[in-house]
């Protein structure tokens, strides 16, 4: 780390401001006394509510305010900074607020989507914290566009020597670095599954048939076998160049899948938590109303 | 289906060069997916984009989704494909050729030339962003389905209710929206139907749903005080708060809920006569004001009347028209108990009633008659004059002469009475008259001793009427005693029965817990009150925590709902001879 | 008798407004035979202006000049601007002779004898020469060097496709173009040589890659030229005859790209007898008031002449045949002149003051009067005067004819008028113009140690070359003295004057070197004690990489960076490890004067750099002076031992130091160094930038560097001297004081700054069209999101406007900073000077 991350942000400036905050909300929660058990709806419990509702609209405003780039004040990083201090704050505002009374209904809907916001959100963070340092030392300096262009240049290779193959491996070559899959859904890019082919061709009569080539080891493996079984010394030479290519590949492959899962798991969580926000800012909208429907 | 698929090759040669591919296969699909039977790298081109399909001799082609395909230069989804037909997809050419011997259909493929590395990378989704997962949409999806299930739905189901029909069991309603258990009670009585209380949207809950309910509560401010002054209404919710946790508690015993008004001088000119509480503390409560009965001469029936005043304590004194004196009673050397010749405790008379508060009413018969014997002739010590019926005294009176003169063995008495050492000699009687008139006077006499000298005069206020003919001479003054100084205010005397303040180290119990408010040993009249001022109790209780201090809320003593009385009378008054 | 008056060399602007003008004299005086002729080597007009890209926005900058030409010119797209002028070319009648290419020029004024490419002759009185800079491409030199297919430059290699193409040539633009058109042609490269040693590092690993991968449709022939090119009745085109070293062999193919690079005008020009002042390739030629060269009878307009622009080349060509036949018009930029004069407190003629000014100015005297007056056209004047009536007269003047042109809708340079004491500018301030001093006094304020200094200069000296020559921030203030009249030049005019002009060029060099001492060895000395001693000291350039000396030389010299930046490394266990990084300014090499005499280090040159050298002997005299700053030259030595020594005992620090350097953060100063491990690739960097700069992103931040956890996006560092400056005709590219280096609206597009830039950082693009509202996109996705406009279809008004550099400007005018800076959520993006490079590498940023 070579600057200060965002917990460290303006030496931790939020961590105070946040734990004022909280001091200060137990001091409220605490003055419910023992006239009236401790209750969201006190004025003490309104207080707190209120306190944590526009907080919670304020940290969603995040959202906003890191693509309001021209206008807004602050950085984004002391955005973000207080984003995770006070966020985690709410969680705290909010339990005193609801004074550990739950049920099955709208208002720990709300308590439940907020904490599933909060959870996720720290386990963005700690992603953010963490992933990183993965991303760059498995990148080794280079961008990805940088490896796409290598493995560009190495399937260039692979078809050339293919070529040159008796038909069988040319085909199995061929069709293995086209059917290569990298990435692909949600699962398959956070869980690196591969789901490449390559085709076999048939022998005699028989339509060539498309076997699997997860991380591209069945493939390694057909061509390897190749070797020893070669009629002449040319092919076997390039079946060999051709084995060193495709084992490139191989690692090369392996780079980008663990790179694209890296910075997939760095992003997964916001599919957590953005969409839950949103559905927490309707609840807490609903949880509102209805305490106002049924006053 | 038996598909050739033959491969124009890019060798850069300059000469045409193809792979072929033979295939085998239901149906041939075409996308960037490995999987598929042709793959096209593309941006745009999902992972199944087109489908070929081989039946009765006729090749089909289906474009899945909103794939964007051309055949012979014209966009279409679906076709049926003939020999010369070019199928194009972001760049790649597919044609249809005759088919050879042995294949059913046979294409050329013409792949797009993919030189541009940069391109490259864009053939493979590599972020979730392009993983066809929207944030957007999920967000959209969740947010709607949390706006649907906790607020339309469960409105619907009210309306629907509303409307008078059941709602089907399966749609949410607005049970959803409760915050907290309801009280057990309510909750038998109202089941999950929310609307029984909260009638109105967005309306507070009124009074007028409790009280279909509890219709004789009382209001502790009467309808034609609020209707002067509206600002000061207090809604049963002020107090009763509802689906509280963690119990059901309905009531809330805040002071403030009381000094709210009480403490508010412009609130309170309502109730001129009532004065500013701020909490209970020194200064901060006012001084008691007992209820007293004074005699209010007679009502219409003849029967005498009482009336209750207001008296601060300090300076208050009694009309109950009885003589006790309290110090006699209280000293061992003066009176003892009959039984066990003990010294008298409080409790001898003052026995507590089951409320904790008020005592059982005294009784001559029971407090007074064991020690106080009503007899009248020295000689029939077993003849008692009645209690309570001055008319009969006379009857009796004059009946025991009657019998005892006419008795012929009658003889003055000889025996020896006890004399007062300032008692003049007690005069010799003597008549010469018949029987009948000795002993009418005797029992007149008797009847004026009785009602000025001794016997009834001692604990009665007599009024003595000479005029008037003997059976309406004497009239003894009508007796009540106080019960409850403060009907408004409750005091737990059975928690008091042992008490210690926090200035003595020491507990007191029995008599010398009651002493230590009520100063009764050293009072003579019965007029004195007894009932101590509210400094006595803000020794101990104030309403603000502290240490050594027990607090007590207004609710401690005061009842926020006048309580109804059972028979309709002033709870204040007590008839002596019941 | 000559067969014309005039011959005009060259269609481009400047030929055809000149032509024009004689074509209309001709008609004025009822002559029925052209007394001119316009020669133009191509087979259309204006060759420069045609070989730019389709649509191409033509800018009419300067926007303060008037044009005088018979030909319409305005802004507007080539292809309207090409139309106006071969429609004014058929409309007058102009005897223009095309494919009229001219071997030689001999003869003198009167008759000139002017030989074409094609063996005629034609004789002329006067000669025009309008002929550019560009030069004309080197011919293949063989028969059928001139058939259709043999083309000398590729507009678009999209254009063809299944052709066989022969590309002949070696240099970089060959290589580009055959690798363009292999995309979709057979392509056969021709070298003459046995290897491509004229192209850049990247291209020719590109062009052997292609060559040896048998996909690619690009095939070399090397030691192979072209000795016939004839056409072919049937199948392809051309039949081509190529001599191999295994003799000759032929081929059939449909084109020919010939990039033989370009015959430069200079060699031609100077054999018609035209001197230019210096061996610079950018050197002008000298000419008189008239344009005429100092070969009477031949005038040179145009860019030839350093009049980039194509309003100055047009009214040029008007002005020259006015003159030429007899009319002394006052020129295009007389107005311009007066306006600029008008504050002064003479009344006296522009031409009178000109004249008077450069008599007043040694450094000037020597230039021709032309070169001076553009330079005064180019300049600011600046007159002070004392506080009282007189200033706020000329004041008052001034404003009254400045808001009466503005009502005009003109808005000319005028005088600038301040009051006497006013700063003219501060310490600190970026700023890279040149200051003349005509009349009067300036006072130069300094502070040295706490203690103030003041100069004063007088009439002719001049001040602000330090920041001129080395492109740091101002190191002094300069005040307005009494009555004084400055001439405030802007860099790029100085540099162009520089180059063309020796005197100058030495004049402001002894001065600065003369200031350089004073600063570092003797602040309190005056001047002109040091003058000889300056005269004494010499500069020595480097090129970047060039090695100054190497450690454990024995040497009795030190150096300051004059400009660029200068890399001192240490051999520890056989590494290089770097020790320190100096930038203008700063002295190295002292340890061999103070110390024993043996090279500590290894001095190498980061980016070029130019250093002033001090000799033992000049050294001596310095630190002798009475007022010598000598304790604090021995405390900057050992502050710097010890330095060095920390840093070469932390290789790992010195290696982050000397990637940053490899990188070209030597001449930087505002850079965008992104942390590794904070960076969790949002782009948010990339979308504040384009949200803030009208849709375009000025930054990469994939592409770049990485080492150690730092990563160099690719992204502007605001030079401190800019390579994007060099070379801006407009002008438009500025640098604030604070230091940020940004483009403005001036901008004409021409690709200057692009091709300058080292780092790749200027692109030329098109306005982006306008985005919805950020609630639309991220409510309902309508739209596209922040950032999310890359390859956007520009709209009709965008391409009617033409394509624009785009650059970083660090937010110059944005409150808060940079917005990339700002947007970052993880704080993994900051914007560094060279102050904190050495906190950067030792890990200890804030």
């Amino acid at each position: 780390m070579i600057y200060r991350n965002v917990m460290r942000y303006a030496g931790g400036r939020y961590l105070w401001v946040a734990l004022l905050l909280v001091a200060s909300s137990f001091v409220l929660y605490f003055s419910q006394g023992g006239v009236q058990p401790p209750n969201g709806g006190t004025w003490q419990g309104y207080v707190l509510g209120t306190v944590a509702a526009l907080l919670i609209v304020w940290l969603a405003w995040l959202g906003i305010r890191k693509r309001r780039y021209a206008g807004g004040s602050g950085t984004v990083q002391g955005w973000t900074s207080a984003h995770i201090y006070l966020g985690t704050a709410v969680l705290l505002l909010a339990t005193l607020h609801c004074a550990l009374q739950f049920g099955w209904n709208v208002h720990t809907l709300s308590y439940v989507l907020m904490c599933g916001v909060i959870f996720s959100g720290f386990y963005g963070l700690y992603q953010y914290l963490t992933q990183p340092q993965l991303l760059a030392r498995n990148r080794a300096g280079e961008a990805r566009a940088g490896l796409f262009a290598e493995l560009y240049d190495m399937d260039g290779e692979a078809r050339r020597l293919a070529a040159r193959c008796s038909p069988a491996v040319g085909l199995a070559v061929k069709s293995g670095v086209e059917r290569t899959m990298l990435g692909g859904g949600m699962g398959a890019q956070l869980l690196q599954r591969d789901g490449s082919r390559f085709m076999q061709a048939g022998s005699g009569e028989a339509a060539a048939t498309l076997l699997p080539n997860a991380d591209q080891q069945p493939l390694v493996d057909f061509v390897a076998a190749r070797i020893p079984r070669a009629a002449k010394r040319s092919e076997a030479r390039n079946l060999q160049d051709l084995l060193a290519i495709l084992v490139r590949r191989q690692s090369l492959l392996r780079q980008l899948r663990r790179d694209i899962a890296l910075q997939g798991w760095l992003r997964v969580w916001l599919y957590v938590h953005v969409p839950m926000t949103i559905a927490l800012i309707v609840a807490l909208i609903v949880h509102i109303v209805t305490t106002f429907i049924y006053w | 289906m038996n598909v050739l698929i033959r491969e124009q090759l890019d060798t850069g040669s300059g000469f045409e060069e193809f792979q072929d591919t033979e295939l085998q296969c239901e149906r041939l699909d075409i996308g960037s997916a490995p999987d598929q039977q042709i793959q096209l790298l593309g941006r745009d081109i999902k992972g199944n984009a087109l489908q070929l399909t081989w039946r009765n001799g006729k090749l089909m082609l289906r474009g899945v989704g909103k794939t964007s395909v051309q055949v012979n230069g014209q966009p279409c989804r679906t076709a049926e494909l003939q020999h010369g037909d070019v199928i194009e997809l972001d760049g790649n050419r597919l044609t249809v050729i005759p088919a050879p011997a042995g294949f059913d259909v046979a294409l050329e493929l013409h792949r797009a030339s993919n030189s541009d590395a940069a391109n490259f990378e864009n053939a493979f989704v590599t972020s979730l962003a392009g993983s066809g997962i929207s944030m957007r949409a999920l967000s959209w999806t969740l947010a709607a389905i949390t706006l649907l299930v906790s607020l339309l739905l469960p409105l619907a189901s009210v309306y629907w209710r509303d409307a008078g029909a059941e709602p089907p069991a399966w749609l949410p309603s607005d049970a959803l929206w409760i915050s907290g258990p309801l009280h057990p009670v309510h909750e038998l009585a109202a089941g999950d139907d929310c609307r029984s209380c909260h009638q109105q949207m967005f309306v507070q809950v009124r009074d007028k749903a409790c009280q279909e309910c509890h219709e004789e509560i009382a209001d502790h401010l009467s309808h034609t005080l609020l209707e002067k002054h509206p600002d000061n209404q207090i809604r049963c919710a002020s107090c009763h708060r509802e689906h509280n946790e963690p119990r059901p508690t309905l009531i809330i015993r805040a002071d403030s809920l009381c000094t709210d008004c009480h403490a508010d001088e412009q609130k309170m000119e309502i109730a001129p006569e009532l004065d500013i509480v701020t909490g209970f503390a020194d200064k901060a409560h006012p001084t008691f004001r007992a209820h007293l009965l004074q005699p209010d001469g007679v009502d219409d029936s003849g029967a005498a009347a009482w009336k209750t005043v207001l008296s601060k304590i300090d300076g208050a004194s009694e009309q109950s028209n009885l003589k006790f004196p309290h110090d006699v009673h209280l000293d061992p050397e003066k009176v003892t108990s009959k039984q066990d010749d003990a010294p008298l405790e409080c409790n001898s008379c003052h026995q507590l009633n089951s409320d904790r508060e008020h005592f059982a009413p005294i009784t001559m018969e029971r407090h007074c008659a064991a020690c106080h014997e009503l007899t009248f002739d020295p000689a029939f010590p077993e003849r008692q004059l009645p209690h309570g019926k001055p008319e009969e005294v006379i009857f009796t009176l004059e009946g025991h002469y009657l019998k005892r003169l006419s008795d012929p063995d009658y003889k003055p008495a000889t025996v020896k009475k006890r004399r007062r050492p300032d008692r003049k000699k007690k005069r010799v009687e003597v008549c010469s008259e018949a029987t009948y008139q000795c002993a009418l006077q005797k029992a007149a006499r008797d009847t004026d001793d009785q009602f000025t000298r001794q016997g009834c005069v001692s604990c009665h206020e007599i009024s003595v009427y000479p005029e008037r003919e003997l059976y309406q001479r004497y009239a003894v003054k009508p007796v009540k005693l106080s019960s409850d100084y403060f009907p408004s205010a409750r005091f737990d005397h059975g928690s008091h029965r042992s008490v210690k303040y926090p200035d003595d180290d020491k507990t007191l119990s029995g008599s010398e817990a009651c002493a230590s408010c009520h100063d009764a040993a050293q009072s003579k009249e019965s007029s004195t009150l007894l009932i101590p001022d509210v400094d006595r109790c803000v020794r101990c209780h104030r309403s603000e925590r502290e240490r050594g201090i027990v607090p007590l809320q207004c609710i401690g003593c005061h009842a926020y709902h006048p309580q109804p009385s059972e028979d309709a009378m002033d709870p204040a008054q007590q008839e002596v001879d019941e | 008798m000559a067969d014309f008056q005039i011959a005009i060399i060259g269609a481009g602007p400047a030929g055809l407004s000149a032509a024009a003008r004689a074509q209309i004299l001709d008609q004025q005086n009822q002559v029925s035979t052209p007394s001119y002729v316009l020669l133009e080597g191509f087979e259309v007009v204006a060759k420069t202006i045609q070989r730019y890209q389709k649509g191409k926005k033509v800018m009419a900058e300067p926007g303060f000049l008037d044009l005088r030409s018979d030909v319409r010119f305005e802004e507007g797209r080539r292809e309207e601007i090409l139309g106006w002028w071969q429609g004014r070319c058929e409309e007058l009648g102009i005897n223009i002779r095309y494919q009229a290419e001219v071997s030689a020029i001999t003869g003198s004024k009167g008759a000139f004898d002017i030989a074409l490419v094609n063996g005629e002759n034609i004789s002329a009185e006067n000669i025009i020469l309008g002929i550019g800079l560009e030069g004309n491409p080197r011919m293949l030199g063989v028969d059928g060097e001139r058939l259709d297919r043999v083309q000398y430059n590729l507009e678009d290699p999209k254009a063809f496709h299944d052709e066989i193409i022969l590309v002949v040539g070696a240099g970089d633009s060959a290589i580009e173009n055959a690798l363009a058109l292999s995309e979709q042609n057979d392509v056969f490269i021709l070298n003459r040589r046995d290897e491509f040693s004229r192209a850049k590092e990247g291209n020719l690993n590109l062009i052997l890659k292609a060559i040896s991968d048998d996909g690619h449709r690009l095939n070399c022939f090397y030691s192979t030229s072209i000795k016939s090119v004839t056409q072919n009745s049937e199948g392809k085109p051309l039949h081509v005859v190529m001599k191999t070293p295994e003799g000759d062999i032929t081929m059939d193919c449909d084109r020919i790209v010939a990039r033989l690079g370009a015959i430069p005008p200079r060699r031609f020009v100077e054999s018609i007898g035209i001197q230019f002042p210096s061996e610079r390739r950018d050197a002008i030629p000298e000419l008189s008031r008239h344009y005429e060269s100092n070969v009477p009878g031949v005038y040179i307009v145009g860019s030839l002449a350093g009049y980039p622009l194509i309003k100055q080349a047009m009214n040029q060509g008007y002005d020259v045949v006015e003159f030429i036949n007899g009319n002394f018009i006052k020129p295009a930029d007389y107005p311009l002149l007066q306006h600029q004069l008008l504050g002064l407190p003479y009344d006296r003629e522009v031409d009178e003051l000109l004249e008077r000014f450069q008599a007043l100015i040694p450094m000037f005297r020597k230039l021709n009067s032309l070169a001076f007056r553009e330079l005064i056209i180019e300049s600011t004047i600046i007159a002070g005067y004392p506080s009282d009536q007189v200033l706020d007269d000329a004041r008052r003047k001034i404003n009254t004819l400045a808001s009466k042109l503005r009502a005009e809708g003109r808005n000319p340079r005028m005088t600038k008028v301040i009051a006497e004491g006013d700063v003219i500018y501060d310490r600190g301030e970026f700023g890279t113009s040149f200051f003349t001093i005509v009349d009067g006094e300036v006072v130069l304020e300094n502070e040295v140690e706490g203690q103030q200094l003041r100069t004063t200069l007088g009439r002719g000296e001049f001040f602000g070359e330090s920041s001129l020559l080395s492109g740091r921030p101002r190191g002094e203030k300069a005040i307005a003295g009494s009555n004084c009249i400055v001439v405030e030049t802007p860099r790029r005019t100085m540099l162009k004057l520089m180059n063309s002009n020796e005197e100058v060029r030495s004049g402001i060099d002894w001065i600065f070197v003369v200031r350089e001492l004073q600063r570092h060895f003797a602040p309190f000395a005056p001047l002109r004690e040091l003058r000889d001693l300056g005269a004494r000291v010499g500069t020595r350039q480097f090129d970047a990489g060039a090695t100054i000396y190497d450690e454990g030389d024995e040497a009795a010299s030190l150096f300051i960076v004059r400009s660029g930046a200068i890399t001192l490394s240490r051999q520890v266990d056989g590494q290089d490890v770097l020790v320190s990084q100096l930038r203008s300014g700063k002295l190295f090499g002292q340890m061999a004067l103070m110390g024993d005499g043996i090279r500590r280090e290894t001095a190498t040159a980061t980016v070029a750099a130019e250093v002033i050298e001090v000799e033992r002997a000049e050294f001596l005299e310095l630190v002798q002076r009475n007022d010598a700053r000598i304790r604090q030259l021995q405390e900057d030595v050992s502050r710097q031992v010890i330095d060095k020594a920390r840093m070469s005992v932390r290789p790992d620090a010195a290696g982050l130091f000397r990637f940053l350097m490899r990188n070209g953060l030597g001449e930087a100063t505002n850079v965008l160094v992104i942390d590794e491990r904070l960076c969790v690739g949002c782009d948010n960097c990339e979308k504040a930038c384009a949200e803030t700069h009208e849709g375009l992103c000025r930054l990469d931040r994939k592409s770049g560097p990485t080492a150690v956890d730092v990563h160099i996006p690719s992204a502007c560092r605001h030079c401190e001297q800019p390579h994007c400056m060099k070379d801006c005709p407009p002008n438009a590219i500025l640098r604030a004081a604070s230091g940020e280096v940004f483009i403005t609206d001036a901008c004409i597009g021409c690709g200057n700054c692009e091709k300058n830039c080292p780092y790749d950082v200027i692109r030329l693009s098109y306005a982006a069209p306008k985005k919805p509202g950020l609630l639309s996109w991220l409510l309902f996705g309508r739209g596209s999101g922040p950032g999310e406009r890359q390859g956007f279809e520009p709209d009709a008004e965008a391409k009617a406007r033409g394509k624009k550099a785009v650059k970083c400007d660090a937010c110059v005018n944005v409150k808060g900073g940079p917005a990339c800076v700002r947007a970052c959520p993880t704080g993994a993006a900051k914007r560094i000077g060279p102050a904190e490079f050495v906190a950067l590498v030792e890990g200890r940023m804030q």
